[in-house]
């Protein structure tokens, strides 16, 4: 788990000020997929479509977790807009061990 | 804060779980529905382990680590509940069963490729007669396309388990290829029937049966998958 955090790259040095800056706390899984992905249709109705997500309080997450938030990434995108992760080891690591970090912009810069 | 919160940061305990998980109705079906595990389950895998018949039928890798890897461990739980690389659901029968009537599960999910392997334990001998296992392996297929926005579904089968093979048919599996003499019960070599499905053709399932996803409460994936 470590050698995964430590392989996980900074993209990104500083969000950019227009993104909008969300968090989601707590467990990740198929139990609470689905309030994320909500919250991204949400956001994409309103037109909020550059999101910058803080997930530093995430406690566990499984693959509908990711799919969440391969979800919103897709939904963003389709829309013109951004999503960018805050992660911590438990994201970062779950990230890494499902093959899809290469499919997120990854911030590990200062707290939001 | 425009987005909005997700769920409330609560304190973890026993290694990053929260003390409130109660299992969550993720699939309703006909006559079974999918919900998350509960720690409480292990009990039932406890006794599903033991079983010679399932053993030979399902020869479940999931079934192996629980009892040879972890040791009946506990923390089979939160590993399983913490895989990005699988989803494991337990069926449970809709009415006249007291208790969970087996497991259904997708695993080595490949998310970005939009792919994955399908196994189903269904633990009763009465339960199969019912169908509940082709209910259950329709359910969780939605659930991959929908949710997680898989194209394709792979599922092995000894080429001994008829009942598995029929399911999977039923279900609008196509039978892809045999895997000769892959199978091993200690014994003697058995071929692997290898099965899989498309998204379309899951589709084509879809509006053959009545289902719901409550907790989702929508359809559709935003952008598809590969």
């Amino acid at each position: 788990m470590t050698a995964a955090v430590e392989t996980l790259e900074c993209r990104t040095a500083v969000p950019p000020d227009e993104l909008v800056r969300a968090r989601f706390g707590g467990e990740l899984t198929a139990a609470t997929a689905g309030r994320l992905r909500g919250l991204f249709r949400e956001a994409v109705e309103r037109g909020d479509t550059k999101v910058i997500l803080d997930l530093q309080a995430v406690t566990a997450m499984d693959a509908c977790g990711v799919a969440a938030l391969l979800y919103g990434q897709r939904a963003l995108d389709a829309e013109g807009g951004r999503l960018m992760l805050r992660a911590n080891r438990i994201v970062a690591w779950a990230l890494k061990e499902s093959g899809t970090i290469p499919a997120f912009e990854i911030w590990n810069g200062a707290g939001m | 804060m425009s987005l909005g919160e997700g769920t409330p940061v609560k304190a973890p305990v026993e290694g990053g779980l929260s003390a409130e998980r109660k299992g969550v109705v993720i699939a309703q079906g006909r006559r079974v529905h999918l919900r998350t595990m509960v720690p409480g389950d292990l009990h039932y895998l406890s006794e599903w382990v033991e079983d010679p018949f399932l053993e030979r039928m399902v020869g479940s890798e999931f079934l192996h680590a629980y009892k040879h890897v972890y040791d009946k461990s506990p923390t089979f739980y939160e590993a399983v509940l913490t895989d990005p690389t699988q989803v494991c659901l337990v069926i449970e029968a809709n009415r006249g069963w007291g208790r969970p009537v087996g497991v259904v599960r997708l695993f080595n999910i490949h998310l970005l490729e939009g792919y994955c392997f399908l196994e189903t334990i269904l633990t009763d001998q009465r339960a199969m007669r019912r169908g509940y296992g082709v209910e259950a392996g329709r359910l969780i297929a939605f659930y991959g396309v929908d949710v997680l926005g898989l194209r394709r579904i792979e599922a092995k089968v000894y080429e001994y388990n008829v009942l598995s093979m029929n399911s999977l048919r039923r279900n609008g599996f196509v039978q892809e290829g045999v895997l000769r003499k892959a199978g091993f019960d200690g014994r003697h070599y058995w071929d692997v029937f290898v099965f899989g499905i498309l998204r379309d053709e899951i589709e084509a399932q879809r509006a053959k049966d009545k289902i719901s996803f409550p907790f989702e409460g929508y359809r559709g994936n935003v952008g598809g998958s590969a």
